[in-house]
């Protein structure tokens, strides 16, 4: 090997030992108060709990990871199934996808809407989903539960049109976790799908229309396969944070109509069984980590290598 | 309307749909801000016009706490997050790939990846064991803990500013007799500017609306704006929550016309 | 240390010995060596992928050669970093600073080395006097149009004043007319600065036009270094005579030798001269290389040194083509200049016979 091929070689090492010292302190700070803890959770699911809360340190049990799914009968001590937390679980899963559906159903219309403006509304336009989109979480959760509750924006108007005789009772109703979810994740939605749609080469439409091709042909046929990447990313960007929604269903839900979520915090709160809340959070992370790889494979298989 | 039929690119209904979505956007925001100018003192029926809620509110000394302490922890957060964002971009972008490269993507997202009460309760554990630990429960762990989330906010525009900058510019610099330092100094840092103030106002407004991991993390008596609101919630409100929102929804905005003004500069 | 690097009482002479350069598995310069005169205009010609771009940027120090080093004025500064070197480079795509305005970008280097505020303002306005951009030094450069750009990369790279200048395709993004103009400046510049000049392309016209001498890559290797009229009339292979404007490439046998000249019989069975380049001494069956300009077509003669019919007459404004097929079955080709209107007095058909200028066959050393 000559000096220079040595010199080069020294330089790549050197380039690259800079790049990791620089990438450091982003690292760290992500490893000491997002990843770590994960483990340590991992670590405190098989641990005995605390009986005020905590673990037993070192005092090992798979009794958090029982619970999530299986209750033991009180006077039997036989293991049945946890009905109660199967059915929160099953219900995050069923309101998550209504609610990713409900999002496309409005999102994609209004994507698309605004990617056919002319290029100087089209700004004006994304900066108005931009707004709420910005805004924080739980101040839209509790706007949308001002027109939803009984007394509210909603019910009110209804009555004053005759069309009901008594308020309507959505809030603290799942009704009213699928509406919060979607009003609050629809901009989620609508970015992605705009950024996509924005980008599509609508020759591509034009030749659909010479080809015989009716309207909705061209947007079944043309358009939507085009813009799938889009309607893949916001539909992950949606159903994830559904998923694992904390603050939505504690407003609007009440406590009835708990979530995932909810069912985790009560574990570490009122319940005091931190073995099961840390199983429940790995349980919910699993969930979300098999609905990325369904839409990544469904992404993949359907891209024709579109982007 | 005749031009309007003949435009191929347009869909029957979704115009329609288009307003529909961006009434129901917005008709909540609006309730809210109209009842925080309600005289009455409850939310139930509309009292008149008056702005007395929110000089309650700027009276509150909780609310000021709150509100301070939430400025304080974005302030610090959107900072660190800026700069340890930065300089992970700097590191990740323009290279061949090395190994490590894909790790060091993976673990920069993360944080977008896990919803936020799973990392929320996992903090809690962790913290919550340090506290008894050290004895030391001041807004540090705040302040890590927002960083953490803020990072991969931060890091996503001056990433795709630093990816839609070739090396030639620096090339240029270096051949114009500039060290390193000195092609930092004055070509890549100016360059990267716009999207490094972007990235800071996306970590700030990220750290400023948290409330799951803020819930979980803070210790007795830190509660930031959003935390306090979430613990009003579960009484019966009265308008002053509402005169709360609506200058936290000005604020927010105000900080997305600046980051909507700074990007259309950009281009 | 900053004087050695600037001031050039004359253009540096750069010598490349050896140079190899590998990108993984690929090799794109594969032992090169070459000496470039001071004061010259030095031309690296070839198509892309040839090796040309990677060897200027390790001239300017932006590639390490795998091998092999480079010297500037005898010194070896093949591990200098680009900013050790006084060597400054106009990039293809100019490499403005977008955040800086047209002074600013100008006067960057001399800032970089720490001159005096006073000497950088009186050095960038001569050099916007030099680029004919007078008034201009406060313009953003995002504001100016890509030859006014052009002219600011070119005052950044000299202001300076490096004992050579790189010039890395600097008019690929012009338009045809701007381009013809640019060359001419580029010349100018070059004698009022006495700056050695490197400059890159793979347009042979650009190459011929302004170059002292010209260096013709292909595959990371250089085929032939030489002025432009040996490259043009005296290619020494078949890549460089077929990269370098149209031929007529004929397969002949040699004759005799004496000094650098030939004998050769061609299929016609006419025999001509034919020069060779000095490393090789040709026998048996070669190939020679006419330009069609060098030929001519006339009446069917006793003595024509080919003889063929019109198959196709091309009008190309100042020329005409003559696609001739020759009575072995091979195509020639006749540049005709159209010297008055009218036709060019031959038809498709025409039994025709085609002399050579003297002294225009050259052989080729493959």
């Amino acid at each position: 090997m000559s000096g220079a091929q040595e010199a080069a070689l020294a330089a790549q090492k050197q380039d690259i030992r800079s790049r990791w010292l620089l990438s450091a302190p982003a690292l760290l700070i992500i490893f000491v108060a997002a990843i770590g803890p994960l483990f340590v959770m991992l670590f405190y699911s098989f641990m005995v709990k605390g009986d005020y809360g905590d673990v037993k340190f070192g005092e090992f049990s798979l009794e958090g990871w029982t619970s999530v799914f299986f209750e033991r009968d009180i006077f039997d001590d036989t293991l049945g199934l946890a009905d109660a937390h199967l059915s929160i679980i099953w219900r995050s899963i069923q309101l998550s996808f209504f609610t990713t559906i409900l999002t496309v159903i409005l999102g994609f219309p209004t994507a698309y809407f605004i990617a056919t403006r002319p290029p100087h509304t089209r700004e004006i336009w994304v900066f108005l989903v931009t707004i709420p989109f910005w805004t924080n979480l739980l101040i839209r959760t509790f706007a949308m539960q001002q027109v939803i509750r009984n007394e509210g924006l909603l019910n009110t108007a209804l009555l004053w049109l005759g069309v009901i005789k008594s308020p309507l009772q959505i809030i603290y109703t799942d009704t009213a976790n699928l509406l919060g979810m979607t009003y609050v994740y629809l901009p989620l939605m609508v970015l992605p799908l705009y950024a996509s749609i924005e980008k599509l080469d609508f020759r591509l439409v034009e030749a659909g229309y010479d080809l015989y091709a009716t309207r909705f042909q061209v947007l079944r046929r043309i358009v939507i396969p085009l813009v799938k990447p889009g309607i893949i990313a916001g539909s992950i960007l949606v159903f994830i944070p559904s998923l694992g929604a904390y603050v939505i269903p504690r407003v609007l839900g009440g406590g009835k109509n708990m979530m995932l979520g909810n069912l985790i915090e009560m574990q570490f709160g009122s319940g005091r069984n931190w073995p099961l809340g840390a199983a429940m959070s790995i349980t919910l992370m699993i969930l979300v980590t098999a609905a990325l790889i369904i839409y990544v494979r469904n992404a993949s298989r359907g891209g024709n290598g579109h982007v | 309307m005749f031009s309007r039929r003949y435009d191929l690119r347009s869909q029957p209904g979704f115009g329609f749909i288009t307003l529909f979505t961006f009434f129901a956007l917005y008709l909540p925001i609006a309730a809210l801000v109209i009842y925080s100018f309600n005289d009455a003192e409850s939310l139930s029926q509309w009292g008149g016009f008056s702005s007395r809620w929110f000089v309650a509110a700027w009276n509150n000394t909780a609310v000021q706490d709150a509100a301070i302490r939430s400025l304080v922890i974005a302030l610090w957060a959107a900072l660190l997050a800026t700069t340890a964002a930065m300089m992970a971009a700097l590191a990740t972008t323009r290279t061949q790939p090395y190994r490590g490269l894909t790790f060091k993507y993976a673990l920069i997202n993360q944080p977008l990846m896990v919803p936020e009460i799973v990392t929320a309760v996992a903090l809690l554990i962790v913290f919550s064991r340090i506290k008894v630990w050290t004895g030391y429960s001041g807004l540090g762990y705040l302040i890590v803990a927002h960083t953490a989330f803020c990072i991969p906010f931060a890091y996503l525009p001056i990433r795709a500013r630093l990816e839609s900058m070739d090396l030639t510019l620096e090339r240029a610099a270096a051949d114009l007799y500039a060290t390193p330092w000195m092609t930092f100094r004055h070509v890549t840092l100016p360059m990267l500017r716009p999207a490094i103030i972007a990235g800071f106002m996306l970590a700030f407004v990220i750290s400023l609306d948290d409330v799951v991991i803020t819930e979980f993390v803070k210790s007795g008596g830190q509660d930031t704006l959003p935390t306090y609101m979430l613990g009003q919630l579960r009484r019966e409100t009265t308008p002053e929550i509402n005169a709360i929102a609506t200058v936290f929804l000005a604020l927010s905005t105000a900080l997305v016309v600046v980051f909507f003004f700074i990007n259309k500069r950009k281009q | 240390m900053t004087d050695t690097r600037t001031t050039a009482a004359h253009g540096g002479a750069i010598g490349l010995h050896g140079i190899k350069k590998w990108f993984g598995n690929f090799q794109a310069v594969d032992n090169v060596s070459l000496d470039i005169r001071s004061n010259e205009f030095f031309t690296l010609l070839g198509p892309s992928g040839c090796g040309k771009t990677t060897l200027l940027r390790m001239i300017a120090g932006f590639e390490l050669p795998t091998e092999g080093q480079v010297l500037l004025d005898g010194v070896d500064i093949s591990r200098l970093l680009p900013n050790q070197r006084p060597v400054n480079t106009v990039f293809q795509n100019y490499a403005l600073f977008p955040h800086l305005t047209v002074a600013e970008n100008i006067g960057f280097g001399l800032k970089m080395l720490g001159k005096s505020k006073s000497e950088i303002d009186s050095v960038v306005k001569d050099m916007l006097k030099l680029v004919h951009l007078d008034g201009r030094g406060n313009n953003p450069v995002t504001q100016l149009s890509g030859g006014q750009q052009q002219r600011v990369a070119l005052a950044r790279a000299l202001a300076p004043r490096p004992k050579v200048l790189l010039l890395d395709e600097p008019l690929s993004a012009l338009d045809l007319k701007l381009r013809k103009s640019m060359q001419m400046e580029l010349k100018r510049l070059q004698l009022e600065t006495g700056i050695t000049f490197v400059f890159v392309t793979h347009d042979q016209e650009e190459a011929l036009t302004m170059s002292d001498r010209i260096a013709v890559m292909s595959t990371g290797t250089v085929r032939q270094v030489g002025s432009p009229w040996d490259i043009y009339d005296r290619p020494a292979e078949r890549f460089v005579a077929d990269f370098i404007g149209e031929t007529n490439f004929l397969e002949v046998d040699v004759l005799s030798v004496s000094g650098n000249k030939a004998r050769v019989r061609l299929s016609s069975g006419s025999e001509i001269p034919a020069t060779f380049p000095g490393d090789v001494t040709p026998s048996g069956k070669v190939t020679i290389v006419v330009r069609p300009e060098h030929a001519r077509v006339t009446a069917p003669a006793a003595g024509s040194v080919l003889r063929g019919t019109v198959h196709d007459i091309v009008y190309l404004g100042t020329d005409t083509h003559l696609h001739i097929r020759l009575d072995d079955g091979s195509g020639f080709m006749v540049r005709q200049q159209n010297a008055r209107s009218g036709d060019c007095g031959f038809s498709k058909g025409d039994s025709v016979g085609i002399d050579f200028s003297d002294d225009v066959a050259q052989i080729l050393r493959d």
